[in-house]
């Protein structure tokens, strides 16, 4: 009895990574928004051009066959080159395009934030007390004054 | 503070400017080697070397030079590219070969499998290389497929045939290059 059931056991550790491995790892939805079709210019999942749709069966085939998404993705760069993923890979020149939006809206914000503090400088800088503005800081002080002295 | 914050926005503006002049450049600039060649200006030819559809080794335009090469681009999806197959395989065999004139299939924006299966299917024997990443015909200006272009011996571009080829259309630039020799 116990040789049996190791038996099975054996039978079910050998079948089950094989059939695992042929299991669709990924959705065709998912993998064809992130895949550009190389000839439209366009996305995959928008495009219908003759290629787009040769590239779609490669990737339905694929991935019945159990592939993963980075299989098939390395597998379209080596043929079309790495224009063929819609996001640039986060390396090479396509670190740039990570990088640039990045460096660009910081940049922006320092630039803002600059702006901000040299107008705010020039505006107390040129603004001279009037006689009028001195008189009222005395009456400011005053009240402050007599209001702690109620306290 | 001031002239940080200059140099700051100058740094930024280069930067984005030479990412846009990159893009620019990639898409306008790329369809001028056709229309020069259109043109009668002969050209040369950017060079390649790409590696073989099927089996080990590559090719390179410069290895060819001294004689006429006719350069093909193709993709296996393409329609007007399976009418012209066999156009092509019949002039390489009975006439290209036989007179010393190259042949090279160049294979871009396509599966390197579907390419071997439309090589097989058509029976071609001239050699097919796979332009990986499209970089070549990015290079030569290749916008629609099929295109040909004519290589004279000196490595100039003496003619180009956007579409399908014909051909007597094909045979009279051969022989056009091969005059201009």
């Amino acid at each position: 009895m116990i040789r049996r059931l190791l038996l099975v056991l054996a039978v079910m550790l050998v079948l089950v990574p094989l059939a695992s491995a042929a299991q669709p790892q990924f959705s065709m939805a998912e993998i064809e928004s992130q895949l550009m079709c190389p000839t439209c210019q366009s996305r995959l999942d928008l495009s219908h051009s003759p290629a787009a749709d040769r590239i779609r069966a490669f990737v339905e085939k694929k991935r019945l066959e159990g592939w993963t998404e980075q299989q098939v993705k390395d597998a379209l760069v080596a043929d079309f080159g790495p224009s063929v993923l819609a996001a640039p890979p986060a390396s090479g020149i396509g670190l740039v395009a990570w990088v640039a939006p990045i460096a660009l809206v910081g940049g922006g914000l320092v630039v803002a934030v600059a702006i901000v503090f040299a107008w705010r400088r020039r505006r107390h800088a040129g603004r001279a007390q009037t006689p009028a503005d001195i008189a009222l800081e005395a009456r400011v002080d005053a009240a402050l004054r007599s209001f702690d002295d109620v306290l | 503070m001031k002239r940080a914050v200059v140099v700051v926005v100058a740094v930024l503006l280069l930067g984005l400017g030479i990412v846009l002049a990159r893009a620019v450049m990639q898409t306008s600039g790329a369809r001028a080697f056709p229309a020069e060649v259109a043109s009668g200006a002969k050209p040369p030819a950017p060079d390649f070397a790409l590696p073989l559809l099927t089996g080990d080794g590559e090719v390179t335009l410069a290895s060819l030079r001294g004689q006429v090469v006719v350069v093909n681009f193709w993709a296996s999806w393409c329609d007007p590219c399976k009418d012209e197959a066999p156009i092509l395989q019949d002039l390489w065999l009975t006439e290209a070969q036989p007179q010393g004139v190259a042949f090279v299939g160049i294979d871009t924006q396509d599966l390197s499998d579907d390419a071997r299966a439309f090589a097989v299917t058509y029976g071609l024997t001239y050699p097919l290389v796979h332009d990986v990443g499209g970089a070549v015909g990015r290079d030569w200006g290749v916008g629609a497929f099929p295109e040909t272009f004519i290589i004279d011996p000196q490595g100039r571009a003496v003619a180009w045939f956007p579409g399908e080829v014909t051909a007597d259309g094909l045979r009279d630039a051969v022989a056009k290059a091969r005059a201009s020799s």
